[in-house]
This record gives structure tokens, sequence and C-alpha cells, in this order.
């Protein structure tokens, strides 16, 4: 096999499930992650010869997310909302905690698919992916000045959409 | 404050999403979009021949070509006259004259001037023909041919460098892939040659306006790279010896050199295909890729690239994506300063003296700039409305 093919093989399948992480909550959905991620894999393999003894394959494959989810977002404006067969949460357990603890991922779940793409992104990279403001900012490919404001925005509109978050978070927003 | 609460749920939220492979569907996106951009990309080349391999994978490090015999001649079908496509040259519609110079530093000089640029479409509209422009500044731009795929205008035409022929790839009903010439005004169409490749590869037509470099398309993918001489009655090929991994040809108009899109970026070869050696600067590591010569100085010490513009990550294979044109020393790799006065530079093409003509972004329009072969600007002209949509594909004296 062609070891540049193997390389990007082997880049793929360590990947994926991170990249898969992000894109779940960028889109909300399965199959629309499942898209995303291997939309912006296929750039990232087109570009792979110089990539790939570069370092920054993933950090290319993460930008191309965001971007590509923005850009569908404006071409399609698809899933404003949520699907409504959510997935079935794993384990099994019927204690009253995991009941409530499942009855608030679907309600973060629900709220983040009331922010605009941007502001979902902002989230996911400054929440999720623990990035600090510079770093969202490259990857977004915006200032850091919009991703402060876009933070903002996004946990101020959290609260509107789902208060009994707010009341858990106590959201204000954070800097580092 | 309890960021924390928000970054646990958000991880038991992505919880939810089920790991799976993507690695073959990645391949097949990644072949999808090789064709879809048609070519205007090494890659996509690279990706076919791969596919043609049964890899479905392409990337294949710096391969050299071997030391090369003479070359073989050999001899292809006569040509096959056609009817003429029906438009003629006229005024078009709603072109406005180009408008009076404008912020030019009014040294023009009758040693250096603008010649005539050719137009085309800047992406597909689909069942529509598209129309080929001719404009030199001051003048109206004029309607020319119509190819009736405005994909071989975009990606598979070439002008001859007297600015008289047209040559390009189109497609049959079979499915086969045929090289034409024509008249720029659409008339004198004749078919040199079937099976050609009409990705990646377009035809380039030589200094003298008598010869194409093309590449022949095979069952197995995209064959030998060859110089067609369509003067000669039978239509005479003459086969590099080498078959270099590359796209988009330029020819130096001194006819001695020949630069192409490679794994190395840009490798520069002789007129029989021999490699001369790869440009330096362009390591694909670097800020340019592949898919990006627009233009060759007329001894080859220069060329004109594009690239996406930075913050257009994920977009490149758009055709809406805004790219950004820059001059290179092919000696050195080193970027060459062009007197923008602090606008974008859109594209860039050399003429037969060593100036250059450089369309800087004016507003939501455009403007071209008279540049000589020094770097200095010699005058600018706004481009009319009309032609805004359009890009430039070749200028000649």
């Amino acid at each position: 096999m062609d070891p540049l093919l193997s390389e990007f093989d082997s880049f793929v399948r360590s990947r994926t499930p991170a990249l898969l992480r992000s894109a779940y909550l960028l889109t909300g959905d399965q199959h629309l992650a499942e898209d995303l991620v291997q939309s912006a894999l296929a750039r990232t393999h087109r570009s792979w010869n110089r990539l790939h003894h570069s370092g920054n394959a993933e950090a290319y494959t993460r930008k191309t997310m965001y971007h590509l989810q923005v850009s569908w977002w404006r071409r399609r404006r698809v899933p404003e909302s949520m699907p409504g067969d959510l997935p079935e949460p794993r384990g099994g357990d019927s204690a009253p905690d995991h009941a409530h603890q499942t009855s608030l991922r679907l309600t973060l779940r629900a709220a983040l698919a009331k922010l605009s793409p941007k502001q979902r992104a902002v989230l996911v990279l400054r929440f999720f992916e623990d990035r600090t403001e510079a770093e969202a900012a490259d990857l977004l490919g915006v200032t850091i000045g919009t991703v402060k404001s876009q933070t903002a925005k996004s946990l101020a509109r959290l609260r509107t959409v789902a208060p009994e978050l707010a009341e858990l978070y106590v959201l204000e927003g954070s800097t580092r | 404050m309890n960021d924390q609460r928000l970054r646990l749920d958000l991880t038991a939220l992505a919880d939810e999403v089920t790991s799976v492979d993507l690695r073959d569907r990645t391949l097949r996106t990644s072949r999808r979009l090789g064709i879809q951009r048609a070519v205007a990309t090494s890659a996509a080349a690279l990706v076919l021949i791969a596919a043609a391999a049964g890899t479905a994978f392409a990337i294949r490090p710096n391969e050299s070509p071997p030391p090369l015999p003479a070359d073989t001649p050999s001899v292809t079908a006569t040509p096959t006259p056609t009817p003429t496509p029906t438009p003629t040259p006229s005024n078009s519609a709603g072109d406005t004259p180009g408008a009076p110079p404008s912020n030019g530093s009014s040294t023009n000089t009758p040693s250096v001037q603008f010649g005539k640029l050719f137009y085309g479409p800047t992406e597909m509209t689909k069942g529509e023909p598209a129309n080929l422009r001719s404009w030199r500044p001051g003048e109206s731009p004029v309607r020319l041919a119509a190819l009736p795929e405005p994909a071989a205008l975009i990606f598979r035409a070439s002008i001859s460098p007297d600015g008289r022929r047209i040559a390009w790839v189109q497609g049959d009903q079979e499915g086969g892939t045929n090289l034409y010439t024509a008249d720029v005004d659409g008339s004198d169409r004749q078919r040199m040659r079937t099976n050609v490749n009409s990705i990646c590869v377009k035809p380039t037509w030589s200094p003298d306006g008598r010869h194409l470099l093309f590449e022949e398309w095979t069952d197995d993918g995209p064959g030998r790279l060859g110089v067609l001489d369509t003067d000669s009655a039978k239509l005479t090929v003459r086969w590099w010896a080498s078959k270099p991994v590359g796209c988009h040809p330029l020819w130096s108009s001194d006819g001695a050199t020949i630069a192409m899109d490679t794994h190395a970026g840009v490798t520069l070869f002789d007129s029989s295909g021999n490699r001369k050696r790869d440009m330096p600067g362009l390591d694909p590591r670097g800020t340019w890729a592949n898919g990006d010569v627009m233009s060759l100085s007329p001894d080859g010490d220069r060329i004109a690239l594009d690239r996406p513009e930075s913050g257009t990550e994920g977009r490149e294979d758009d055709v809406q994506t805004p790219r950004v044109g820059a001059v290179r020393d092919t000696q050195t790799g080193k970027e060459v300063r062009l007197p923008l006065g602090g606008r974008k530079s859109r594209q860039v093409y050399f003429q037969s003296d060593g100036s250059m003509i450089v369309r800087v972004q004016v507003g939501s329009g455009y403007a071209v700039l008279l540049v000589d072969k020094d770097g200095k600007k010699v005058s600018e002209t706004a481009e009319p409305a009309s032609l805004k949509g359009m890009k430039i594909l070749a200028v000649v004296d």
C-alpha cells in the first residue's frame, strides 16, 4: 500500500472518534456529524501531501469542519432544531439520578440547537475542546474579540432558551 | 461560575455519538471533490490516476521522470471539420467601454502597453453555453465564441498566443473527450484529436501558435503527453518520453520552458518533456498548493500563481472562494513585490515583453494594472462592470 495512504488511513481511524464528538455537538445529529467529518477529512486527504508531515493535519481538519458547518448552514439552513428521534442513552440505568442527568442532557441538546452555528461552534471550542480564545479565533478565522462577544452571546442565549441550565451553570462566560 | 458543569454536560452529550469508520467514505468524497473541481488542480488528476489503478488514492511523493531517449513521432487521424458554432464577434449588449485610465502614473510608454485580455466564466451554469469575451483597455468588450460546455471554457480551453485561435477539450455523447480548435469567434472549428484527457492538462499552445501540448486519455486513465502539430496535414504528434504527473502546463513565450503543477509544487520542463528543475519555495508544507499556476514570464524566470485567500480553509474547491494572485521568481522562489496600492491582487498575467497585467479588486469590481518588467506600475484602468463575473483566461499582445 502507498505509504501516504497508510498514514492517512491511520490518521483517519485514530482521529475520527474525537472529530465525530465535536461534530455531533455542532450538528446535533449522528448522520450530519458523519457527513461533516467525512467532508472535512476528504479535504484533508486532498491536501495530505503537504499536511502529512507538517503535524497540522488535525488542526486543518478541525478548521475545515468548523468552516463547513457554518457554510452548510448558510446554504441549506439545516437543522435549526435537533431531529426528533433521539438516540438511546448509553447504559440502561433507570435510577432517578440517571433520569435527571438524561433529562438535562436532552435539555442542553435542545438548547444548543437554538444557537446559531457560530455560537454553537464557539461553545464547543471553548467549553468542550477547552480551547483558548486565541485558539478558537484561529480555528474559526475570526478575531479574539469576536470569540469573546460570540461566547457571551452564546451563554446569554443559553440562559434565555434553557433557564433551567442557567441555574445549574450560573453562566457568565469566562476568559483565558 | 460553573463552567466545569457545562464542560461535563457537553462531554456527556458528545458521548451519544457512535463512532464509525469513515475511511472509505472519505476517499470517495475526496475523489468526487477532485472531479468536481475538475480539474483545476493536479490533485484531481492524481485521484483519477489512482482510481484507475484501483487504489482511489493518489498522492505519491516526488516521482522524478527518468532520463529521456529521443521522442517518438506518431501520426493521428486527419482533421474533421465540423459546423461552426453560431456566435460571431459583436459588441455585447450591456458591455460598456473601459473607463479611462485612473490613478495611473501617466508614464505609459509606447514600449509597454496593454494587450488584449480574454475572459471566461468563473462558474458553470448547467445547460447554458458560455461565451468567451475579449477586452482591450480603452475599448469595449467583445463577445466571442460560445462553447457548448461552460466547463470547457473554464477549465479546458486556452487561447493561442496571437489571440486568433482557441483550443479546448469537449466531451461527446459516447463518453469520449475530444480536442478541438476554432477561431476565437467560433468559426473554423476542427476536431484535432480524440481520446484526450479533459482533466488537469488542458491543451496548451506553443509560443508560435502552431503546436498544442495535450495529454491522451486511455482505458487506464491519463496517458502520454504529446505535442500536436496543428498545421501538419496528418496532425503529427511528438510524444514526450517522460510521463510526469502534473497539471496546468504553461509554455513560456521563448519556447524553452514548460511549467507544470507537480508534487514538488511547480516543476520546469523543456519543450520535449525533459525535467529541468523544481521551483524552490513551493514546498508542500508552504503557503502555495498545487493547482495554482496562472502564467509564465517570457523566459520562464518568473511565474504567476494564485491560491485561495487566507481564512477560506475548507472552501478551496468552491469556485466562489476568492483567490489572490502573486508572482514568484522561479530560480529563488521568492515573491516579487507588485505595486498594488494596498489592494488585493486577484490574477496576474505576463505579456511577451515581460510586463504584467495585474487584476486588482476595487470595491466590488476590478481594475487592471499594467506593470513593467521591473515591477513599476505604468498605468491602471477600471474594468468594465460586464466583466465582473468573469475571470481572465489569457492575455495576448
